[in-house]
């Protein structure tokens, strides 16, 4: 197969499947914030499984602007897509450092991931280019 | 207790389904503010009832992520007053009648970013 062609239809479904991904993660941190008191999980989280969660889910973010990388996207969204990564990356270490992530810190970071996601969705669905060389900036 | 799940995937598709998602919302708990009214008049101390309370959260988590979606220059404003109102409904758990109102108010506001 044609290297071009099998690069062309990767990178489609990769990015599908790290919306799935980010998708099943982001849920049930919705689902924590909205019933946790639900479930007799009232005043705390399992903070060292919330860190997981949310570890995974700024992977899957940092994926998903990372797959810009295979389209043609304009020189305003490459800028938005780079400022993105350094919080993303920011986001992740102070996870890593925090002992315990409160209820607010989860509202935060929760509107930070999707605000950062939301920049790459909003791109609809760009054009994907060849593989070799930078990324094309319009 | 039906656990009810959220379609997260409004996230991965458009602006406009989450706005319509808030909507439905949005429109449930005008309803719970209609049959609180009608059962117990317009005593603004009555406390909503915790299926209510489900509706609000569930509509203000929405509202943040339509939010994060936005481009206004309102929404670092209403981002700040929604996250107020979710970590007022985690510590104190239940709302009076006028406090819900407000809430209302609020999300309506949002719909019209």
């Amino acid at each position: 197969m044609d290297e071009n062609y099998q690069y062309t239809y990767q990178i489609p479904d990769l990015k599908t499947r790290f919306q799935i991904g980010f998708g099943n993660i982001i849920e049930q941190i919705v689902n924590l914030l909205t019933y946790s008191e639900m479930y007799g999980d009232t005043e705390t989280f399992d903070n060292e499984e919330l860190k997981y969660k949310l570890r995974a889910a700024i992977a899957y973010a940092l994926a998903l602007l990372g797959s810009t990388w295979g389209y043609a996207i304009s020189a305003q969204a490459q800028r938005d897509v780079e400022i993105a990564k350094e919080s993303l990356k920011a986001l992740f270490s102070k996870i890593i450092k925090d002992s315990e992530i409160s209820y607010l810190d989860l509202l935060e970071i929760y509107y930070e991931l999707t605000q950062k996601v939301s920049i790459i969705l909003n791109y609809g669905t760009p054009i994907p280019r060849p593989r070799t060389g930078e990324p094309e900036v319009i | 207790m039906e656990r009810k799940v959220p379609y997260i995937t409004y996230l991965l598709n458009s602006k406009e389904d989450l706005k319509e998602r808030l909507k439905e919302r949005i429109n449930q708990i005008k309803k719970n503010i209609e049959s609180v009214e009608k059962e117990y008049g317009n005593d603004n101390k009555i406390i909503v009832k915790n299926s209510a309370m489900i509706d609000l959260k569930e509509a203000l988590v929405l509202a943040l992520s339509y939010l994060a979606m936005s481009n206004s220059n309102k929404v670092d404003e209403y981002k700040d007053k929604v996250i107020q109102k979710l970590a007022y409904i985690k510590e104190n758990r239940i709302l009076a009648l006028d406090q819900y109102r407000d809430t209302y108010w609020l999300l309506r506001q949002i719909l019209e970013l």
